[in-house]
């Protein structure tokens, strides 16, 4: 579904990527560790079609197709979700409404009907269940005024809405207390399927106690260090990443 | 333009008024010959450009106009309201649905011409107040008497429709709410003129004890009007004013609006949006004077500028010695959508009393880059996720009107504005 290949980006003539390889199946999930700085976020945005990075060197390929041409709204009409890390405030736009022109571009988009507010209503509040949100968040502005971690949910709301085949998810997991994080596990198992992929992005392990990955790559400096199985995880728990900076050096 | 005999024919015109009245007009034209227009030197007019004022032959109004298309007044009226049409600044009560109750009063203001006399407009040496007093020729008296909380709101139509020349109109207006009364007032001006319009405009607002006015003036201008506004307020004990200023693009508004907290325990929200583009400019310049302690003011005024367009916004709040208590905000926020509009920005605060609580600041910016990425990556469109972004913008002003078939007429001319 999506191949990296020998991806190379920089901001400002800095270079924060510095070829990177990733091929993720459907219905695999794979995670990306790694600390801060490393050039994570960076990836993820890209992906998700950021044009604040000038790619120097390689490519993505979604679906078999160059991402490179592809404007963020395409490629999210297409399927690809990314989950912020720190999710924009924009006072003065309600929420319902911003979640329900998403999901009416998406609908008219795939040649299916436009929901009306009737409809939309019945559904966003099946959802919000589920990642344990009440109604007052739909009158609210889009994330004006939200906790961290009400941010965080709101991101999973919006991914369960929207139901997008790649997502991404960018420090879903920082700022959460245990409850929160329990809840949004339980909403991405939810929506884990056969037929989408997920791309997890994290510095902790913590979160893949909830949600097992199939495949850990371990990111230092802008480029794949190692890649491992879930339990690399545990590895890196233990021993931390300096063992991999090392050899990352030598 | 104003030539002593265009003065001296139009005040034999108004031969029937009283001689005081007449002693008025005369002073006043004499006092602005001596001063004369503004030039950019002046520090309150820096930014207006006043030469086409000065140097077009505006005439004064003849009494003719052409026929008020009914369609007009009915694409403009909203729902549950009191409808006041004023034409070419005469109450036309054929067109009005006000029901007479005895407790709202709507009159000529030629009926209390003597009230104006007190205002605190009355030794003012800016020039476009004192040719107002010179050739004033129409205007509203409202008046709302005390004990009365009005439900609907008052929705003035001040429809402009003279003959083909370019015309001149002076208008004064007089609002009085009496003690312990409540009402909304929406004043909308429709300019129906084919040639250029020169308006100004006095606004004496007179909020008694206890009372609340929450007043909306709607400004859609066309390209060859000028427009400018003097509102003074004077708020006594207990009261709340509230103006909003709504400006939907215009060759020239500026409005001027002072407000006078002479009582303790009021509140005052003066706040405004300006949608500008093209070569639109439009100033808005407030005074808010803490006179009594104990009372809070809060000001917002968003600008948003697109093309060529320019805003000015000048702010001033006084605090004086007595005014102690006092809580204060000012923000003037405004977002720039081209590389060539351009804002000025000067808040200004002086405070003589030292237990207050006062702020102020300015931010002039582009759309938010990274709140464009967000909403694109949910699969909006970039012209959407701006206009999404730009609404959110200029959602802040208008909820704060609470009526909500104000608020949805509001909302309906922004986004007509804004789409097209």
């Amino acid at each position: 579904m999506l191949e990296i290949k020998n991806l190379h980006a920089s901001i400002e003539g800095k270079e924060i990527l510095n070829g990177i390889n990733i091929t993720i199946k459907t219905g695999e999930m794979h995670a990306i560790m790694g600390l801060n700085g490393s050039g994570k976020s960076t990836l993820a945005n890209i992906i998700a079609g950021s044009e604040a990075y000038e790619i120097t060197n390689g490519k993505v390929l979604y679906n078999n197709k160059d991402l490179s041409n592809l404007s963020p709204e395409e490629r999210a009409l297409q399927g690809i979700f990314l989950s912020f890390q720190y999710p924009v405030v924009i006072p003065g736009v309600n929420n319902t409404y911003f979640i329900k022109a998403a999901l009416n571009a998406k609908r008219k988009y795939r040649g299916e009907a436009e929901l009306d507010a009737m409809d939309f209503m019945v559904l966003i509040k099946e959802k919000l269940k589920m990642v344990g949100m009440d109604e007052s968040y739909l009158k609210r502005s889009v994330n004006d005024g939200f906790s961290g971690g009400e941010k965080k949910r709101n991101e999973i709301l919006q991914m369960i809405t929207l139901e997008p085949t790649l997502a991404i998810l960018d420090e879903t997991d920082s700022g959460l207390d245990i409850d929160a994080l329990k809840i949004i596990a339980n909403g991405v198992n939810n929506y884990r399927q056969k037929d989408n992929a997920f791309l997890v992005i994290t510095h902790y392990q913590r979160l893949l106690k909830y949600i097992e990955p199939d495949i850990i790559h371990v990111m230092i400096g802008g480029k794949i260090v190692k890649t491992g199985g879930k339990e690399l995880a545990l590895t890196l728990e233990e021993k931390g990443y300096q063992w991999l900076t090392d050899k990352a050096t030598v | 333009m104003q030539d002593k005999l265009q003065f001296e024919t139009f005040l034999k015109k108004q031969s029937d008024e009283t001689q005081a009245k007449q002693d008025i007009r005369k002073d006043a034209f004499n006092n602005f010959l001596k001063i004369g227009y503004p030039t950019k030197k002046h520090e309150n007019w820096r930014f207006t450009n006043l030469t086409s004022i000065a140097k077009t032959e505006y005439r004064l109004p003849n009494g003719k106009m052409n026929k008020i298309d009914n369609n007009i007044v009915k694409e403009h009226s909203i729902d549950h309201s009191h409808r006041i049409i004023f034409v070419n600044g005469q109450f036309n009560a054929e067109l009005s649905t006000i029901d007479h109750t005895k407790h709202i009063s709507v009159k000529n203001i030629s009926a209390s011409f003597n009230d104006l006399n007190r205002n605190s407009a009355n030794n003012s040496t800016n020039p476009f107040i004192l040719l107002n007093r010179a050739f004033v020729t129409g205007g509203y008296y409202i008046e709302i008497s005390p004990n009365h909380v009005e439900e609907k709101p008052l929705h003035i139509l001040n429809i402009i429709s003279h003959e083909n020349n370019d015309i001149q109109q002076h208008q004064q207006n007089l609002i009085k709410i009496g003690e312990n009364s409540q009402i909304s007032i929406i004043e909308e001006n429709i300019n129906l003129m084919k040639k250029g319009l020169f308006k100004n405009s006095i606004y004496n607002i007179q909020v008694a004890e206890n009372s609340t006015l929450s007043h909306i003036f709607l400004h859609q201008n066309h390209t060859k009007s000028k427009d400018l506004n003097h509102i003074f307020v004077e708020q006594q004990n207990d009261s709340s004013y509230k103006s909003y200023l709504i400006n939907i693009g215009g060759d020239l508004i500026r409005n001027d609006i002072n407000v006078q907290i002479d009582g303790e325990n009021c509140s005052t929200d003066i706040s405004g949006l300006s949608l500008l583009s093209g070569k639109d400019h439009i100033e808005n310049y407030t005074i808010v004077s803490h006179n009594k302690p104990n009372s809070n003011s809060q000001q917002l005024f968003k600008y948003i500028l697109d093309e060529s367009s320019e805003g000015v916004f000048n702010g001033l709040v006084t605090v004086q010695p007595d005014a102690q208590k006092t809580d204060s905000q000012q923000t003037n926020k405004n977002i720039l959508l081209s590389k060539k509009a351009l804002m000025n920005s000067n808040p200004q605060l002086e405070i003589y009393a030292d237990d207050v609580k006062c702020s102020h600041g300015s931010a002039t910016g582009e759309l938010d880059e990274a709140a464009i990425f967000y909403l694109r990556s949910r699969g909006i469109d970039l012209m959407s996720a701006k206009s999404l972004l730009i609404e959110g913008f200029a959602k802040e002003v208008i909820d704060k009107i609470k009526n909500d078939s104000v608020r949805e007429k509001l909302i309906h001319e922004i986004l007509k504005r804004l789409t097209s």
